[in-house]
């Protein structure tokens, strides 16, 4: 079934100074599956992370539309979560403050927020944080707390724009284990943007390799590893030919940009 | 933080030696007025819109052996004052509220000739005066007792203006509770807004507004004070001290320079004029004035100061018999004095 | 924890002791520089006499009735010129222009407008202290994360939503930065503001005080404004304290 449907975007940008247009979307179409976890990597400044905010809907295409479940979106709204590089938390809310936020918007009752807060906040591995200020927090525990935001209210689909890339190597690791546990218990769909391949390798049931200027997919490859994913995959030959293919494909687009 | 105290306090130990050191160097400068040719450098304070009679002598060459050095404008009395008692500066004048007020309270300054004053025989046009209370034309105030609950402007209280203020309103069995007295810039404007009912402007002020019309003099300080000399020119006692002779020639210098200027009416306006323009002031500003209104040889009385300190003691800021006029002049450095 | 005192209050006492130190010396005029002791003197004179509070309330009345005009209209518009861009193009110009006006070239203004009642005076405070209010405002708005609002959005929330969720919040530090250079402004310059027609108040008492030559009353009530000024600032640092739970100390 497919979840998320990508028809012609285009996404172009004035030009700051000179005048003109540059090109940043220059025409995508893909299908994501339900369920499914979904990587797009490419090198720097391809247009990832443009065409994810597409599919959240902050961003508007100049020209194409998203679909999810058939239905074409107009803007954002609660049946997708989005998690950013930068975690996004808000400072003067507390770790369940924050989680509640989205509960809020949706007009979720106010009894009901504080059960889902605390049942989230398990979920990601923080029971005990909950009164903690984000400043009290380190990077890791920042992102868990984000994507216990993005999830709280529900949504079918989850975006997540390079969440780990301003982590240390080992939280990245853990992380990533812990997305895969998450998106196994929430059986959620994942769109993730990300410029490591390794990573995408890891967590991923299909990679878009994306080229830049303007950005459209080049391929799309299936990764037939084994689920669950476990550690030990990262140093089996499979898993390193498929990062090797993937990184060849990556670079040879990293060197028209 | 043992170090860090130590540090603390050698700064401070060095901070201190070097104020000193600078202060010192400027007070032996100060000391050192005269110059190779034995020249001595008297220096003053003194706007554009007065002419002191010391100036006057230097124009006219009584001066002998001694240059005057203007280092700029004051706002005020009590700036001059500061300047003079601190050896900033070696010659000033003032109202003689402030020269008692500071005197009282440590200044160590001495009135040496009288400035500027309201004596008729100095005086080119009319009666002298310094400050004059004014009224628009169609005010309702005619008299003493029409003040009360009213709005007087002065420019500074506590000093010549407030004390003529209520001497007049004493005279006329009043009291300063019974009129509303204020400080307040900018008489003109604020008089012809109607934002207060009399104002007492001085000097060339009083001509410009007189000169605008509608307005009506309700009485001046002549009124009150009459023939005073209502300004000290004071220098620091230490001046004085150590440089007596010095003293005694300035002071005679201004004094001829004032007779002169008593005699001769228009060369003196002429002169004037061309101080006034060469402090950057407004030569048109000249013929306002109307001479320096001291009496001959500008020699100072008792009774000059005499009203000062009985109103001091008045208002219970000076105990009576404390203070006697000659605590704050002394006529001795003036040739013309016989007595 | 009377260590933690002691160090701070260090560089302070030093400072008085040179104070008492440089007129009794004779390095400067003890007539024009009193030294603490006498200036101490003067000070428990004037609160005997009942004369420091009268001066002290109106000082406070006219600096606290000018901020807080200040904060009534600056904080709105502050958040209205940094939210919407298109108001603060059609501002920015005027404002930076006033901003270059000083209350003291002014005074003839005030003078015309408000006469030489309270008026006057609190629009020479309030002129004053509006600027630091209404530029911190500004900022704090204009420098909300981004991210935030994208974050924000993302979840559902509208204009509306983002402004009290979000700018508000965010923009709080930067509001106490406003509010604090603000209220101590409006009592430093309750010198100038009582320069018009006053004949009470801490700033006229300085003035008046000169004047006269009564210099340790003057000095006593430099020194009272500058408390006040302090206190005034420690409070809103503490009240900025109890609010802001959230920030991190750098």
């Amino acid at each position: 079934m497919i979840k998320v449907k990508a028809e012609g975007i285009i996404k172009e940008f004035p030009n700051k100074s000179g005048g003109g247009k540059s090109v940043a979307i220059g025409g995508i179409d893909l299908d994501i599956m339900d369920r499914e976890f979904f990587a797009i990597v490419g090198p720097s400044g391809c247009g990832k992370s443009t065409f994810l905010e597409i599919v959240a809907g902050l961003i508007k295409p100049t020209s194409g539309s998203i679909y999810i479940d058939g239905a074409r979106i107009t803007g954002p709204d609660h049946n997708r979560g989005i998690v950013f590089q930068g975690y996004a938390l808000f400072p003067w809310r507390t770790v369940k403050g924050n989680v509640a936020y989205g509960l809020e918007e949706k007009g979720v009752p106010v009894f009901e927020i504080e059960k889902i807060c605390r049942d989230y906040i398990s979920l990601v591995g923080l029971s005990g944080f909950e009164n903690h200020y984000p400043h009290e927090l380190s990077g890791g525990m920042k992102q868990r707390v984000a994507i216990a935001r993005a999830l709280a209210y529900n949504p079918d689909i989850l975006l997540m724009d390079e969440p780990f890339a301003a982590l240390d190597a080992q939280t990245r690791e853990i992380l990533q284990t812990e997305v895969l546990r998450i998106w196994n218990e929430t059986k959620k769909t994942v769109l993730f943007v990300t410029h490591n391949i390794e990573e995408a390798v890891f967590l991923a049931d299909r990679i878009a390799v994306m080229s830049g200027r303007p950005g459209v997919i080049k391929k799309i490859i299936e990764v037939q590893l084994s689920r669950p994913r476990h550690e030990e995959q990262r140093l089996r030959q499979d898993f390193m030919k498929l990062r090797h293919d993937v990184g060849m494909l990556v670079r040879e687009e990293a060197n028209v940009i | 933080m043992k170090n860090k105290i130590k540090i603390l306090v050698a700064v401070i130990v060095i901070a201190i030696i070097a104020v000193a050191g600078c202060l010192n160097d400027e007070k032996s400068s100060k000391n050192d007025n005269k110059t190779k040719e034995n020249v001595v450098t008297i220096r003053y304070l003194s706007s554009s819109a007065v002419v002191e009679p010391y100036e006057f002598a230097s124009e006219l060459g009584y001066l002998k052996g001694i240059n005057i050095s203007r280092l700029g404008s004051n706002t005020g009395g009590p700036e001059d004052i500061m300047s003079v008692a601190t050896g900033s500066s070696d010659v000033g004048h003032s109202a003689w509220v402030s020269i008692i007020n500071a005197k009282v309270r440590g200044a160590e300054i001495k009135a040496i000739a009288g400035p500027m004053g309201n004596s008729p025989e100095s005086w080119y046009e009319g009666t002298p005066y310094l400050s004059k209370w004014l009224v628009l034309e169609n005010s309702s105030i005619r008299s003493a007792k029409d003040l009360k609950g009213k709005k007087i402007a002065v420019h500074t209280l506590g000093a010549h203006a407030e004390y003529v203020t209520r001497e007049y309103l004493s005279k006329n069995n009043m009291s300063k509770d019974d009129v509303e007295l204020l400080v307040m810039p900018r008489h003109e404007e604020i008089l012809r807004q109607g934002l207060v009912d009399v104002v007492a402007p001085v000097g060339a002020q009083i001509d410009k507004m007189e000169a605008g019309g509608e307005v009506r003099v309700l009485f001046t300080d002549y009124d009150i004070i009459g023939n005073q000399t209502h300004c000290g020119m004071f220098m620091s006692e230490k001046f004085i001290k150590e440089n007596p002779e010095v003293v005694r020639h300035f002071v005679e210098a201004s004094a001829k320079a004032a007779d002169w200027a008593k005699d001769h009416p228009e060369e003196a306006q002429e002169l004037a004029a061309k101080i006034m323009m060469a402090k950057g002031g407004n030569p048109e500003m000249a013929k306002y004035w109307k001479g320096f209104g001291v009496r001959e040889h500008a020699l100072l009385l008792d009774s000059d100061v005499q009203f000062w300190i009985d109103w001091l003691v008045k208002d219970g800021r000076m105990n009576e018999g404390q203070y006697k006029p000659s605590d704050f002049y002394t006529n001795e450095f003036n040739p013309f004095f016989k007595g | 924890m009377l260590y933690k005192y002691f160090k701070k209050s260090i560089a302070l006492f030093t400072f008085l002791i040179i104070w008492e130190l440089l007129p009794a010396s004779g390095i400067i005029s003890k007539t024009f520089l009193s030294p603490p002791s006498e200036v101490f003197q003067a000070l428990v004179k004037l609160i005997i006499s009942g004369e420091l509070w009268i001066h002290t309330s109106i000082s406070l009345q006219r600096a606290f009735t000018g901020f807080a005009l200040a904060v009534i209209t600056m904080i709105p518009l502050g958040f209205l010129m940094g939210w919407y861009r298109a108001f603060e193009e059609i501002s920015d110009g005027l404002i930076q222009a006033m901003r270059q006006v000083s209350s003291l070239s002014l005074f003839p203004v005030f003078l015309l407008f408000f006469g030489i009642g309270e008026i006057s005076k609190i629009a020479v405070i309030f002129w004053g202290a509006q600027w630091p209010l209404l530029l911190n405002t500004i900022n704090g708005v204009k420098s909300v994360d981004l991210l935030l609002i994208k974050s924000a959005r993302s979840m559902g929330s509208n204009d509306i939503s983002i402004f009290r969720k979000v700018i508000l919040p965010s923009s709080i530090p930067s509001l106490f930065i406003g509010l604090r250079l603000s209220a101590t402004h409006s009592i430093l310059v309750l010198v100038a503001a009582e320069m018009i027609g006053a004949t009470s108040g801490l700033g006229y008492s300085i003035k008046n005080w000169e004047f006269n030559f009564m210099i340790p009353e003057m000095y006593a009530a430099i020194v009272v404004l500058a408390v006040l000024g302090l206190i005034t600032n420690y409070s809103l640092v503490w009240i900025e304290k109890k609010t802001v739970k959230w920030k991190e100390e750098i």
